[in-house]
């Protein structure tokens, strides 16, 4: 063909052109044309921002929802309430905002700010740190009814299945690790781990990759027997809510009028997450002194923990490195190198078009490494500690008087607050009190009088 | 032996200490965070058409259904090229708009005659998935007046773009909202 030989041959010379002069891929190869004919050029096509965020909104509702939370959770008391507020978050913050930016995934970019390669902005800021104060003073408030992603799940819960005391703790540990993990690899610049694997946020598209949708179905077809599954054993930030909850005045009290728990059990089968902690005896003389040896034990063993994770941490640090682009790009040159790697990769082909210099690329990928060995010894202390925390706060044995809900645990849905009998709550409940006492609650409970 | 109400108080000191500590720390470390940030209150993310590689990824790993990423005609730069490199396919049968001529897969480009030897190409917006074939063409062969760039009226602004996380040149990053495009306005790379 005439046309595919000329074609050949302009390549042939455009081609060694590009390799005499590697540093400008484009140049001004052919000159733009005069028209004689009066034709008017069209102008270059840019299509405005789509003006349907608000920042500075958005805060706003998110303070407001977190208000009206509050006072549905420790003053109306109701869970009818709490779930109209779900469903108008998720409406909002899920479906019309599409779930961005969300509390959880900003815990990312506050992260990234600290390392520097990333400017936070006072709105992101924000909607990551009002719900951790509201959570400071009121428990976990956003989790009850804001949260698009809690939400999503908590209107799916169909039949709750309470797993046991000690899976739920171990499974709590996941969350502490993503978190840090996340943080980590932000804060190095790589990448926002927790919004990228958000299970959910596809929903709220109506699209996204195959595989976090199907992983977002399981997820909630789980969340439909173990409640809010995600919450409970991935969510980052709910680990962070979890802390500041354990020092807020103001909790979840079961029994309206507190301490008259009458140990009836009713809420702790209400509760869907096994946020109910039990009441438990004061110690006695040879509990205490046994209690006191227990936790210098657990001291000792939790330093060695942050010792021995640390060290774990630097030993990983190499291969977490690998997911920062860089590092994975000088990798690969070094493999090329060296003969180990053969074939396309596109990281090395983009590379080798752009023409940066190999030194370049050697230096990043230095620089990205070295801030791995230094963060992954603070992650891996990081999770020493956490577990050492959780080790000791499991040893020490603490008076509890009644069934209450923990502050830490609790999601603020007051599933249970309908089941409590005691007066002052709800009629039918305090009905059940009047008429039969204690053994129509234990009928009441399922159990034999 | 303390008594009931004595541990009681004391844990309330104790969570009211932490509370206020906590306060502290969070307001100092966002007012830290927020006093580094430059004046501009929110971003976009957009494609350095000098950094592109044209890898093709742009097309998949965008989170919406058709990709928010399309291509970008600069008419000033275009030569008007009657074999357009970012048209043809290599070894084209004719010089017409016959799929089999074509490196666009999608026919998004629309090919008409203006004057003499010159073609004008402009981009059907809608047909475009942004797979960057042409870019590839016009970059490397022509004068590079096709380019990528992510279109904000579909753009849902994720807070982690999934593309740019694929990304192999690294090629996308955040740029003010104000100004969210970043348009070729030479055909060789400014210094």
């Amino acid at each position: 063909m005439r046309i595919g030989s000329i074609y050949c041959i302009r390549c042939a010379a455009l081609i060694a052109g590009i390799f005499l002069s590697s540093a400008a891929l484009a140049e001004q190869r052919f000159p733009a044309p005069e028209f004689r004919g009066g034709y008017s050029m069209p102008s270059v096509e840019t299509w405005s921002v789509t003006a349907r965020t608000w920042p500075m909104l958005d805060v706003a509702l998110l303070a407001a929802a977190l208000g009206i939370g509050i006072w549905m959770v420790h003053r109306k008391r109701s869970r009818r309430w709490i779930v109209g507020l779900t469903i108008a978050c998720l409406l909002y913050f899920g479906f019309w905002r599409r779930g961005c930016v969300c509390p959880i995934g900003a815990t990312g970019n506050v992260a990234m700010a600290a390392g520097g390669a990333y400017a936070l902005t006072w709105v992101i800021g924000l909607i990551f740190l009002l719900p951790i104060l509201v959570s400071l003073f009121f428990g976990r408030i956003f989790c009850a009814g804001v949260c698009p992603l809690g939400a999503i799940q908590d209107l799916v819960l169909w039949r709750a299945v309470h797993i046991p005391k000690w899976l739920e703790h171990g499974l709590g540990m996941i969350p502490w690790a993503y978190l840090g993990l996340a943080a980590l690899v932000a804060w190095a610049g790589t990448d926002l781990l927790i919004c990228r694997y958000d299970p959910f946020v596809g929903f709220f598209r109506f699209a996204g990759p195959s595989w976090l949708l199907i992983t977002g179905g399981l997820l909630l077809v789980l969340s439909m027997f173990i409640g809010r599954s995600y919450c409970r054993f991935l969510c980052p930030y709910g680990v962070i809510l979890r802390c500041a909850a354990w020092f807020s005045p103001r909790r979840v009290t079961i029994a309206p009028t507190d301490p008259q728990c009458i140990d009836c059990r009713l809420c702790e089968k209400s509760c869907p997450f096994n946020a109910i902690l039990w009441p438990r005896p004061r110690p006695d003389a040879r509990g205490r002194e046994a209690q006191r040896r227990r936790v210098m034990f657990l001291l000792v063993a939790s330093i060695a923990l942050i010792v021995a994770m640390a060290l774990l941490g630097r030993l990983s640090a190499p291969a977490l490195a690998r997911l920062d682009p860089a590092v994975a790009l000088d990798d690969r040159l070094v493999a090329e190198e060296s003969g180990a790697a053969r074939g396309a990769d596109l990281r090395a082909d983009a590379y080798r078009l752009q023409g940066r210099s190999r030194a370049e690329v050697a230096q990043q990928a230095l620089a990205v490494r070295s801030d791995y060995a230094k963060g992954s010894i603070l992650l891996g202390g990081f999770l020493g500690l956490v577990a050492g925390v959780k080790l000791l706060t499991h040893g020490v044995e603490r008076q509890r008087v009644g069934y209450t809900a923990d502050p830490g645990a609790c999601l603020g849905c007051v599933r249970c607050y309908a089941t409590c009998p005691v007066p002052g709550g709800p009629p039918a409940a305090a009905a059940a009190v009047a008429s039969g006492g204690r053994i129509a609650l234990t009928v009441l409970s399922g159990g034999t009088p | 032996m303390p008594d009931r109400d004595a541990i009681v108080s004391r844990r309330a000191a104790m969570g009211a200490g932490v509370r206020a500590a906590a306060l502290l720390a969070a307001g100092g470390a966002l007012g830290a965070l927020a006093s580094r940030a430059p004046a501009r209150s929110q971003t976009r993310w957009q494609i350095d058409p000098w950094a592109c590689t044209w890898c093709g990824q742009c097309a998949t790993e965008c989170v919406l259904a058709q990709s928010a990423v399309k291509c970008t005609q600069v008419f000033p730069l275009c030569g008007y090229c009657r074999l357009c490199t970012g048209f043809f396919d290599a070894q084209p049968h004719a010089l017409d708009s016959g799929a089999e001529n074509q490196l666009c897969p999608t026919n998004a480009i629309v090919r008409r005659h203006v004057e003499g030897q010159y073609y004008e190409y402009t981009i059907n917006e809608s047909a475009c998935i942004g797979c960057g074939k042409c870019v590839k063409g016009c970059t490397l062969y022509g004068n590079g007046s096709f380019f990528l760039q992510i279109n904000h009226a579909l753009c849902v602004n994720c807070n982690q773009c999934t593309i740019a996380s694929k990304c192999p040149s690294r090629a996308i990053g955040r740029v003010d909202r104000e100004h969210p495009y970043l348009l070729k306005t030479t055909t060789s790379k400014p210094t």
